[in-house]
């Protein structure tokens, strides 16, 4: 019985080529021209890691393609990559998810003969012949997937993953969201990690890099290139060395060009220093611009074990990112900032008389400090709207609940909010503009209609709006007391 | 708190009111109907909190007044103050401004009005006055305990609602009021989304069409290279066939024998050259002719001379050299001889004009010796000459002058005598004794006036006296100044009459000088003349100069005569010796000339011999390079014109005219060989052409066409059989024609299927381009971005209205066991009992109760109650709550018990006698029994009511007995 060979892969997903950035619209010049091309980069990137690093072969675990529209010119840009991973003899595996479905159509454009799409209708497998010998040389790997034939898919795929041979590596590539009840895939990671030989499962659907679990290894490699701010962060790709009898070494590769940022800004960050005019609220953006821009808040600590990787948590750990941000102009290019204005402070009530008039001013002020008319050449810092969630000074609600019955009163108001069936009565609330976003699903599956809400994190989180409703009560009731 | 005193200066009826040291307890207002208690119930309504302009109050008589004097908590005191509709001013003692909420605490006026000021229509669920959001807020006013911000809550949501319907609607659906503008405009980019992705199967769609054209394009392409070559092959056929042609009888010419000889022999001269040679040779013989026959004509006898002339060539160029100048000078001579004679002739006519005694003779002028004179001298001489004579001349007119003056003088001198001093001295005298007498006579006569003349008369003989002396004595001091005056004259004169005779004694001797001058000159010498003597020497002297020119310039032609003599005499030498001149010549000067055109003649045929002699030579050079150059045996001449040196001038132009035909003769046999030559070359340059023609682009076409008959590799071969299929250049054209009919037909089929390939190419550049879904994007998330703040806005007062509503909710129903505990004790005791609670209605903020009974039944609602106990209940809720509020202000009852049977009442008059331990409270009636009812209550205790009795508008403080009375109507006495 053989022994495994050590492989190097690239696995990623969910590029999603062809989908704008939400800013693109606003933007023009070079920064226009980043933000269109971001998506495109990232995969060029991607390509460029796996022709330095002369990989075995590279998995797509799904959504190449942003929707059925296989743009025509994500197409092209597609097959000349391929093209030269195919000088190199770099195979390059394909599923395609619920984005880019087969569908009925054929692919537009032809790829070159080291690119293999898995079909729709049975579950497939692909070998993977040691390069030295070249085809026809021995099995070092086989790869087992099933594209997605239409938008969604309900079969329990991963089962019909039942690989003969161990003496290879045998890699699962799935596009899926790891839930049990699912339009995409239906499955759990117990589920996966119970079929037999499989060593690696290559998975595409959710938008942040994760590895779920080590034995097997079920890992989702996240978007490389963020197009909203709820995808904020850098994105990347997992450059995987499988080695016999040791531990996996995955390595996150950083290739966003463009990384999204939601910053909070405090009107009442320093006790005393609330802004009182326009002047004083853009110098507190201008000097949280140049937080960012100095680079002090890049290297975060890792807030989350390896386990859910987050993207941010590498910072600093990764010689991609350390080269990148030190300016070989390979790295971050940029970083599209959505503000968020908090706090209370006696500028609401001018914010809330003439917000947009505030906003554009400060955007406008923002994009010149920190845009290329500023010398600032890479990164760049392209503010994208503002949020205001602010308001009128107000006494501590835990201060009034000492002698308050009332806000004694509201306070546990707030917390039965914040339950499970609070959050259910609060959210049909919201108004039916407001939906709530499903989990696993990208930005594409969202009605453009309507805003997303989730339960938590970001300003659009059933949290954060009910905290600011519970800061409006206090404010409208104070108002009562103090008879304004 | 309580009022102390109370002014009321102007409310209403009510003027000018004062009540002073009011009870802290229960204070009595008793007075029938309007006698003004209810205006005094308005007044203490908005004593506190002022009076609004909207309040339906009776007015003032000029501007509501009040003023009240108040104890306040802890024992200070204060005072408020109402002025018109202003806010009322709280004052402390001594003036200062104090807070109002420090003296009515946190009570609103609502609570205060609808709570503490109670009349009879308050008591029931809705008051009169009250509205439907009035009811819920008196309603969570009589709940209580901390229900003041509860009540705001319906109005609060109500705002909230506003705000969020405004913004949403109702629903908070996309496509209503503000959300509308984005939503429309999010459906405007999906809408264009959509059309972008069915670009996608449009691309498809063409790239199918693009595949199928592709194929179209090279089979067409096939098609139009396959013409091409067919043209091309035609044409190259066509064009070359005339060269072939050419080409063809050219070789048959040149492989006939004698050419292929003539070719083989020429070959080692150059024919060049030999024409060359041949070209000078006879040029140089026709010059040879012409100067020949050229000589022959000038030379004509003399011809026989010409090597004789030849021979003396140095000296005949010498001679003719000489020719000119000796010519020129031939002419100089003869000029100057004629010039000396015309001098001559002038010379003579001036002599004449001098002196025509001297007869024109040159010998004479030449014998006068100028050069004894010096001119410098003669002008010296003459100038000084002049200058005495003037001199003399003046001295003499001067002389003259002086003459005359002493004559004058000497006539002047005797009129210049006068009298003798003794002379007028004695006149003196006697005049004095005249006038003395003349006087002493008169005195005789009359004394005075004798005295008196003969006075004056001394006098003025003695003025007479003076007056003379001084004038005889100017008389002589002129006399003496006209004597030394002539004497000095005198003098001068004689040294003057010197002088001129030295002057004269000078101009003698000039005299005798400038004659000497006249003598040598051979002037006459009697008299001198200066004028005539320097003209005179000046004319001769330039006779004497010109005639020495004469002379001297006669001697130089003499010498030039002699020369030319010699020189003509040598010339004619040579002349006779070439015998172009016979006898020697009397005068050389007079046949100078012909002897000079005779040996310029000579030079002249000279020069033609010289040219004959360059001739002969050139041409004996030119034959012995054609012997050196020619090969030997083709028509060569004799030997002999090789020697043409030797020759006799005949017989060397006969050597050279033979020695021409012989190189004529070989020239034409060359040119033959060379014509051949050209024509082989010529067939060769067409072969080589024909073969440069073949371009691979042709040699192409042909493999593709012609040489599919049969297959050879030899490009010659290939086209020598292609020329041999051809029967003429018309059969070549007829086939060119046919190649371009069908060329022509399938490049516009080319061209059509590559302009379809454009466009279709265009087309799926313009498809694949991502723009249109850009934009699609960029539009939706601009209006996303208009749309998110507005949801976020709906969404925070839609959940702020729903967070009151659970806070409204879950207060309520937390607070609903403890509220009204201390109502439904007061409702007890004024029941007797018979109701044992109050507790609140299912909907808490609906303005009802419910009750229990003292046998524990629950009745729902108030509307079962009878009219008494349903005031009893309002009451029992109202007073708790006054209980519990604090500070505690002062209550006001206007007639409120009226209703309740006599039981109750005094239970009611017990239970505000209590309360008015804390609160001081009015009681405004008008039924005696409830006075009576106070006064009994309050008999006992430590602290009794205080009565006042009010009517038409006028307090006074009375007593419960009077008051009594006065209700009952048993006194009128009013004290007021």
């Amino acid at each position: 019985m053989g022994e495994k060979k050590r492989i190097r892969f690239i696995h990623t997903a969910d590029l999603h080529l062809g989908s704008a950035l939400k800013s693109v619209g606003q933007t023009s010049g070079r920064i226009g021209e980043i933000l269109k091309k971001a998506t495109f980069t990232a995969m060029e990137r991607i390509c460029d890691l796996a022709l330095e690093e002369a990989v075995d072969f590279m998995v797509i675990a799904g959504d190449l393609y942003d929707r059925e529209a296989r743009s025509v010119k994500a197409g092209f840009f597609l097959q000349e990559q391929f093209r030269r991973l195919a000088e190199k003899n770099i195979p390059v595996l394909i599923i395609a998810g619920n984005h880019d479905p087969l569908g009925e159509g054929g692919n537009l454009v032809t790829f070159p003969e080291n690119v293999w799409v898995f079909g729709g209708d049975e579950t497939q497998c692909f070998t993977i012949y040691d390069q030295s010998g070249a085809r026809g040389g021995e099995v070092i790997a086989r790869v087992f997937g099933r594209s997605y034939k239409t938008r969604y898919e309900k079969e329990k795929v991963f089962e019909s993953f039942r690989p003969q041979d161990r003496e290879a590596w045998n890699i699962g590539l799935l596009h899926t969201a790891l839930e049990p009840e699912s339009n995409y895939l239906p499955s759990t990671a117990g589920e996966l990690a119970k079929v037999e030989g499989i060593d690696y499962w290559a998975l595409g659907h959710a938008h942040t890099g994760q590895i779920i679990s080590r034995e097997p290894y079920i890992v989702y490699p996240g978007i490389p290139q963020g197009r909203a701010p709820d995808e904020q962060g850098i994105g990347g790709c997992f450059l995987v060395d499988l080695l016999p009898q040791a531990e996996a070494k995955i390595e996150f590769v950083p290739v966003s060009p463009v990384v999204w940022r939601v910053e909070e800004v405090w009107l009442d960050s320093s006790p005393g220093l609330s802004p009182e005019n326009l002047d004083d609220l853009l110098e507190l953006f201008e000097r949280q611009g140049e937080t960012i821009m100095s680079g002090r808040d890049r290297k975060r600590p890792p807030e989350q074990s390896q386990e859910h990787v987050r993207p941010e948590a590498l910072f600093g750990q990764n010689r991609k990112v350390v080269e990148g941000l030190t300016g070989d102009g390979q790295g971050v290019k940029g970083y599209i900032v959505r503000w968020v204005l908090k706090g209370r402070g006696e500028i609401h009530r001018y914010l809330s008389a003439q917000g947009e008039e505030v906003e554009e001013e400060i955007l406008s002020a923002l994009r010149r400090r920190f845009g290329p008319e500023h010398g600032v050449e890479e990164p760049f810092l392209w503010s994208e709207s503002i949020r205001f969630s602010t308001g009128l000074p107000l006494p501590d609600l835990a201060e009034l609940r000492k002698s308050d019955e009332t806000f004694n009163e509201l306070d546990l108001v707030i917390k039965g909010l914040r339950t499970e069936a609070g959050y259910k009565a609060a959210a049909r609330r919201l108004g039916a503009v407001w939906e709530e976003a499903r989990e696993g699903e990208g930005l594409e599956e969202q009605n453009a209609e309507k805003i997303q809400f989730r339960k938590t994190g970001g300003v659009n989180s059933l949290d954060f709006l009910i905290e600011e409703a519970k800061e409006l009560v206090i404010e409208k009731i104070m108002e009562r007391r103090t008879g304004r | 708190m309580r009022i102390k005193n109370l002014h009321i200066m102007d409310f209403g009826i009510l003027r000018n009111q004062t009540l002073a040291e009011l009870n802290s307890g229960i204070v009595v207002v008793g007075g029938f109907n309007r006698a003004g208690k209810t205006t005094f119930l308005n007044i203490l309504r908005h004593l506190f909190y002022g009076i609004k302009r909207s309040a339906a109050l009776p007015p003032p008589a000029q501007e509501y007044r009040i003023e009240a004097d108040l104890d306040v908590e802890e024992g200070r005191e204060a005072s408020v103050r109402i002025n018109g509709y202003s806010q009322p001013e709280f004052f402390y003692a001594g003036g200062k401004t104090a807070d109002s909420s420090l003296i009515i605490g946190e009570i609103d006026d609502f609570t205060y009005q609808r709570l503490f000021t109670i009349n009879l229509s308050e008591l029931c669920s809705l008051p009169e006055g009250v509205s439907g959001a009035e009811a819920t807020r008196l309603q969570s006013v009589l709940l209580g305990a901390g229900l003041a911000d509860i009540a705001a809550v319906p109005q609060i949501c109500a705002e909230l609602r506003k705000v969020a319907e405004g913004i949403g609607g109702k629903k908070g659906s996309p496509g209503v009021r503000l959300f509308k503008e984005s939503n429309e405009a999010i459906r405007a980019g999906l809408l264009c989304r959509e059309e972008a992705l069915e670009q996608v199967a449009e691309f498809e769609e063409a790239q199918k069409k693009l595949g199928q054209c592709r194929e179209e394009i090279a089979t067409t392409t096939k098609q139009v290279r396959w013409a091409e070559a067919e043209l091309t092959a035609n044409e190259f056929i066509n064009q070359y066939f005339g060269d072939y042609q050419e080409f063809m009888s050219l070789t048959e010419l040149l492989n006939e024998r004698e050419n292929q000889r003539l070719l083989a022999g020429f070959g080692q001269v150059d024919l060049e050259k030999v024409a060359r040679l041949h070209d000078a040779h006879r040029t140089a013989l026709d010059e040879y002719r012409t100067v020949l026959s050229q000589a022959e004509m000038s030379l004509g006898l003399h011809f026989a001379q010409y090597r004789r002339i030849l021979e003396q060539r140095g000296k005949i160029r010498e001679g003719a050299r000489q020719s000119a100048g000796v010519r020129q000078r031939l002419r100089d001579l003869a000029t100057g001889l004629e010039r000396q004679a015309q001098e001559e002739a002038r010379i003579k006519l001036e002599i004449d004009e001098v002196n025509q005694d001297w007869n024109g003779d040159f010998a004479r002028v030449k014998a006068i010796n100028c050069d004894q004179i010096r001119l410098s001298e003669v002008r010296q001489s003459l100038a000084e000459f002049r200058a005495l004579q003037e001199r003399i001349v003046e001295e003499r007119r001067v002389l003259g002058e002086g003459q005359r003056e002493l004559e004058v003088t000497k006539k002047i001198l005797p009129t210049l005598t006068g009298l003798e001093p003794r002379r007028y001295l004695g006149r003196f005298f006697v005049s004095t004794i005249a006038w003395a007498l003349g006087g002493y006579l008169l005195t005789l006569v009359r004394l005075p006036l004798g005295f008196l003349i003969g006075i004056g008369g001394i006098l003025a003989s003695g003025l007479h006296l003076l007056f003379t002396f001084f004038h005889e004595r100017e008389l002589r001091e002129q006399r003496r100044k006209v004597e030394r005056d002539y004497r000095l004259k005198a003098e001068t004169l004689q040294e003057q009459v010197k002088q001129v005779e030295v002057d004269e004694g000078k101009l003698s001797a000039l005299g005798s000088k400038l004659r000497e001058f006249q003598r040598i000159l051979g002037l006459p010498e009697e008299k001198v003349n200066p004028e005539l003597i320097l003209e005179y020497y000046s004319r001769t002297s330039e006779l004497r100069r010109r005639i020495s020119q004469w002379e001297e310039e006669g001697e130089r032609l003499k010498d030039i005569r002699t020369d030319l003599e010699r020189e003509l005499f040598s010339l004619w030498g040579l002349a006779v010796d070439l015998r172009y001149l016979g006898e020697e010549p009397v005068d050389y000067i007079g046949t100078g000339e012909k002897i000079l055109r005779s040996v310029e003649e000579i030079a002249g045929h000279l020069e033609f011999l010289g040219k004959l002699e360059e001739c002969e030579r050139r041409l004996f050079n030119l034959r012995r390079q054609a012997v050196e150059v020619l090969p030997e045996g083709v028509n060569q001449p004799r030997s002999e014109a090789q020697d043409a040196v030797a020759c006799a001038l005949r017989r060397a132009l006969r050597a050279s005219e033979e020695v021409d035909a012989w190189i004529e003769s070989y020239l034409k046999q060359g040119e033959k060989a060379r014509k051949l030559k050209a024509q082989a070359e010529r067939a060769e340059n067409l072969k080589r052409g024909i073969r440069r023609g073949f371009s691979p682009r042709v040699r192409q076409a042909f493999q593709l066409t012609v040489s599919q008959k049969g297959e050879t590799d030899d490009d010659w071969s290939i086209l020598v059989e292609a020329w041999e299929d051809c029967s003429s250049p018309t059969e070549a054209n007829r086939r060119c024609q046919e190649a371009e009919q069908s060329l022509a037909r399938f490049r516009g089929r080319l061209d059509q299927l590559k302009e379809n390939q454009t466009t279709l190419e265009n087309e799926l550049k313009k498809l694949a381009t991502s723009e249109k879904l850009e934009e699609a994007q960029r539009m939706i998330d601009q209006a996303r971005s208009r749309l998110e703040p507005l949801a976020r806005k709906y969404a925070v007062h839609s959940l702020a209205d729903f967070i009151l509503e659970k806070l409204h909710k879950a207060f309520l129903k937390k607070t609903k066991g403890e509220l009204l505990g201390a109502a439904g004790k007061i409702f007890a005791d004024l029941t007797g009992k018979s109701y044992q609670q109050i507790l609140p209605a299912d909907d808490l903020l609906s303005p009802d109760f419910k009750t229990v009974t003292g046998g524990g039944e629950e009745l729902d609602g108030t509307a079962l109650l009878s009219r008494g106990t349903k005031e009893q209940l309002f009451l029992s809720v109202r007073l708790s709550r006054i209980q519990e509020l604090r500070p505690a202000l002062p209550v006001v009852l206007d007639d409120s018990l009226v209703n309740f049977d006599v039981k109750h009442t005094r239970q009611a008059v017990e239970i505000l006698s209590n309360l008015a331990r804390t609160h001081q409270i009015f009681i405004l009636t008008c039924h005696p029994e409830i006075i009576e009812y106070i006064a009994q209550v309050n008999s006992g205790r430590s602290q009794t009511a205080q009565y006042w009795r009010i009517a038409e508008g006028n307090f006074a403080c009375t007593g419960a007995k009077d008051l009594l009375a006065y209700l009952r109507g048993e006194t009128l006495g009013l004290q007021l």
